[in-house]
């Protein structure tokens, strides 16, 4: 299969675009909790499919338990995010989200998709909107509420053979709380997403 | 005269957004700077009239080059302009001498205003 290639002025504006959206959605988040929200450089790359797994195994977190929820997204362009959330103590979670920690795993579970479905959708609508491209959403769902990364089955979709990767991550101050956000898109989304960046980048010429 | 602007952001599409939305009546010599390692090299030996200042950057970022301003004692203006415009940030880089934000992407308008409040338009 072959793949048309990223030229470097894509990849930046991509890179630049995922920090808007990225931007907008860390102080949705930092308003809504009250609370500062450190934010990554976005990276962006291709990966052939069968790199996905080395790429998990190769986080950070890689060796810790991680809860991960998977949201889709389709119409001008389809793919799917995975959200990675960092298991803190449950009770700062249920500190910050405002709900009693002895009672609830169902809360837990609500916030966790609560808190997935507001990023994923401020993030991936806010990337796909500056290139001009209407998307919906599948409802998210929870894939893993424990899991180490390299035990995480994907099911990954066999129709895909390479994937453009955009990573960006939420990290709260003085809490335990994280999420790291990978948003893929497949091989037959590409060219409408270059055709998109091109265009976006003859704007600024 | 024109006047002498730095512009740190380690995005090239970033430094076009905003070089693309400076007043046009504005008489600047921009230089740019990657990232805040080479930022702080070329203030260690050059002087300029304004700053503007990305946060999130790699290695070195934006919240680091304005505590290196103010260890070294440098006066010159610094606008931040950021994609990450949570109220906190702002505070914090208003703590650290920044003289305003600006959030992405900037507008021609606010640019002006903003300019016009440093003293360099």
């Amino acid at each position: 299969v072959t793949v048309p290639e990223f030229n470097e002025d894509q990849y930046d504006a991509l890179g630049e675009i995922c920090n808007l959206a990225m931007g907008e959605a860390g102080a949705a988040l930092a308003t809504l909790l009250d609370v500062f929200v450190r934010l990554s450089v976005p990276s962006v790359r291709v990966l052939s499919a069968d790199e996905i797994l080395d790429f998990l195994c190769e986080l950070d977190e890689a060796d810790q338990e991680v809860a991960v929820v998977r949201q889709s997204f389709y119409g001008g362009v389809s793919g799917e995010v995975i959200a990675l959330h960092s298991r803190g103590r449950s009770e700062d979670v249920a500190d910050l989200f405002g709900y009693d920690d002895n009672s609830d795993d169902e809360r837990e579970r609500e916030v966790l998709l609560d808190v997935s479905n507001m990023l994923i959708g401020a993030v991936v609508n806010g990337i796909l909107k500056q290139l001009n491209i209407e998307i919906g959403f599948s409802s998210p769902s929870l894939l893993n509420e424990r899991v180490k990364l390299k035990d995480l089955n994907l099911n990954r979709n066999p129709s895909w053979h390479f994937v453009l990767l955009c990573e960006v991550n939420f990290q709260l101050e003085e809490r335990q709380f994280a999420v790291r956000q990978l948003i893929f898109l497949p091989d037959e989304s590409f060219e409408i997403i270059q055709l998109a960046v091109d265009e976006f980048l003859e704007d600024l010429e | 005269m024109a006047k002498k602007l730095l512009l740190i952001d380690d995005s090239r599409t970033a430094r076009k957004l905003v070089k693309r939305n400076l007043p046009p009546e504005w008489e600047v010599e921009i230089t740019e700077a990657g990232g805040g390692a080479e930022a702080m090299d070329l203030l260690a030996e050059q002087e300029f009239d304004v700053i503007f200042l990305d946060l999130t950057m790699p290695e070195v970022d934006g919240y680091s080059v304005l505590t290196w301003l103010k260890d070294n004692g440098k006066k010159t203006p610094v606008i931040v302009v950021s994609g990450d415009f949570q109220p906190k940030s702002g505070a914090r880089v208003m703590n650290l001498g920044a003289f305003d934000f600006v959030k992405k992407p900037t507008q021609q308008d606010k640019m002006r205003e903003v300019l016009r409040l440093a003293g360099v338009l």
